[in-house]
């Protein structure tokens, strides 16, 4: 039997999707200060109006009065699913005043792409675009990857529904035992990447001989690009832009860092590198790269533009570090991707679509995931050649030893059949518009797994249905389906006739009764 | 909270200490990278190309 929503859980859930509605207000605030800063007027009273519709809309959903209680896992996972959205459809609006977007939907294409960190971009003429929006973009990447939960948690709202959103927005792990302590850590640890990251990025821009206030601004930008995995950029020629391989270099340490599990980081803080170097994830991610790296060299050795080494080197590391943590950052254009680079093309494709770590800013199926999957195919494998006797017992290392349950299997199993049948889908829907097959299964992995990477399908004015598919792919991606699909059971029950036809002649029924 | 930020005061010696042979162990990790990638250069016989 599915759950439906009672008038109660939609109050609840509404009351508290106006709580984070407000709390992101919090996010207009930067590219408020930049845009007063730098006199772009007309994108100031842009934030100034965004900022006024998200107080009116946050209060007035936050009017609808609920008990003060535990949230129930439904609740959770509805408000979550919807908060994603909500916030997307807000966030879209100073973008699509600004004259860089061909429609509201390429704005709120924009909007998801910055909220998921998948960073592909609609936006027309990027190099033009203001400070403020573009401060705008980059905090929808930092509050998408740290978690629009986790930001509202770490200011120590919700109370007793903590734990169950926490959950659902696609973490499992807690550093600290406390919810709220876990999701003020993650904050820390990232804002403190990003100001060391901006702090070494600013040096090189200035040495390069940008102007102080530009150098910085574009460092923080691309800085928290990096850290939060996410791949937008304040230029159209991408990282290519800055023409450095020391900036480049930094980058690809804090993508790394940004692709690592936060329960790790926090073993690290505590001085157990051994934990680290033990971790079954980080293991098998060292390997991984390593074959991938293989692979991929010897295929851009057959390409004509990429065979010298230092471009292999320095193209070819930066695209699979990019890919690996689903940055999507690029430093070959996007027709050196579909033409001399095409060899290469579905290895970066493979590797957005396994992704990085779980726990971390990286999306993907997680590296986690197929470790677990392959324990699991090594213990069936052991199971058959042992005698009918032996009890087979596997486990893996993270934090400790960990058994490997039937539990874990199945939610593996799951979120890989999921991310699968998404890629697929996706894949199919782009080839139906007309588009290559290698094409479209390359955008619809970057659009799933939140890599980002484009070649060349998602671009301004592109066609609605397939820029709503993506949409949609980056949204379920982000959350890693179960909450998404859950949120849709949930509303296409309560909202069918049948449904609701059933349960009034259930109060009748009552009525009559008493 | 002032627990808490004591506890901060005293890891970090020990946190700057992890982060610090973490990013070298990426580095390394990245220079291991680019000789795979010379190797393999070497390999497909695409050198002297």
């Amino acid at each position: 039997m599915w759950h439906r929503l009672t008038l109660e859980d939609v109050k609840v859930i509404g009351h508290y999707l106006g709580v984070l509605v407000l709390v992101s207000a919090i996010g207009l605030v930067p590219p408020l200060l930049v845009a007063v800063v730098f006199g772009e007027w007309h994108a100031a009273s842009r934030y100034l109006l965004t900022s006024g519709i998200f107080l009116i809309a946050g209060s007035g959903l936050r009017f609808l009065r609920v008990q003060p209680g535990r949230l129930s896992r439904q609740q959770a996972l509805a408000i979550t699913g919807l908060a994603w959205l909500v916030l997307a459809f807000f966030a879209a609006i100073p973008l699509s005043m600004s004259g860089h977007y061909a429609n509201y939907v390429d704005a709120l294409f924009e909007a998801v792409s910055g909220l998921t960190t998948t960073g592909a971009s609609v936006v027309q003429d990027l190099d033009h675009l203001s400070y403020a929006d573009n401060m705008w973009r980059f905090m929808m990447h930092l509050m998408g990857g740290l978690g629009l939960i986790v930001v509202a948690l770490s200011f120590g709202l919700f109370g007793k529904g903590s734990a169950s959103l926490f959950t659902s927005e696609g973490r499992s792990e807690h550093v600290v035992p406390n919810v709220v302590q876990t999701t003020q850590f993650i904050g820390r640890i990232t804002l403190a990447f990003i100001a060391l990251s901006t702090t070494i990025v600013t040096t090189l821009c200035l040495v390069k001989g940008m102007e102080p206030a530009r150098a910085f601004l574009q460092s923080l930008w691309v800085s928290i690009s990096a850290f939060a995995t996410a791949g937008f950029v304040p230029m159209s020629q991408n990282i290519m832009y800055y023409h450095s391989l020391a900036i480049e270099c930094v980058l690809m340490v804090v993508m790394l860092l940004g692709s690592i599990n936060f329960t790790l980081h926090a073993e690290i803080l505590r001085g157990r590198i051994k934990t680290f170097f033990e971790d079954t994830e980080v293991r098998i991610t060292a390997v991984w790269l390593i074959a991938i790296v293989m692979v991929f060299a010897a295929s851009l050795a057959a390409s004509r533009l990429m065979s010298d080494l230092p471009a292999m080197e320095r193209r070819g590391l930066f695209m699979v570090v990019a890919a690996y943590s689903t940055t999507g950052f690029q430093n070959v254009t996007t027709s050196q991707i579909t033409g001399s680079f095409a060899s290469g093309m579905l290895i970066i494709a493979i590797l957005m679509a396994v992704g990085g770590s779980a726990g971390s800013t990286a999306g993907g199926i997680k590296i986690n995931r197929l470790a677990i999957l392959g324990k699991s195919i090594v213990a069936t494998l052991k199971e058959t050649l042992a005698p009918d006797t032996a009890r087979i017992t596997i486990s893996y290392q993270h934090i400790g030893r960990r058994p490997v349950t039937p539990d874990i299997v199945r939610e593996a199993t799951t979120v890989l059949i999921l991310y699968g049948t998404t890629y697929i889908a996706g894949a199919l829907v782009g080839i139906a518009s007309g588009y290559d097959a290698s094409q479209a299964i390359f955008e619809s992995v970057a659009m799933a797994s939140n890599g980002g990477i484009t070649s060349g399908i998602v671009v301004p004015g592109m066609a609605w249905h397939l820029e709503l598919f993506y949409l949609l792919e980056m949204w379920a991606g982000r959350l890693e389906f179960v909450t998404l699909l859950a949120l849709m059971i949930q509303l296409v029950v309560s909202a069918t006739p049948s449904s609701l036809a059933m349960r009034l002649h259930a109060r009748r029924a009552q009525r009559r009764r008493s | 909270m002032k627990k808490e930020r004591e506890n901060w005061v005293d890891m970090a010696p020990d946190a700057l200490l992890g982060y610090a042979v973490v990013v070298l162990a990426l580095v390394c990790f990245m220079i291991l990278l680019a000789i795979v990638v010379a190797g393999v250069r070497i390999l497909t016989g695409m050198g002297a190309a």
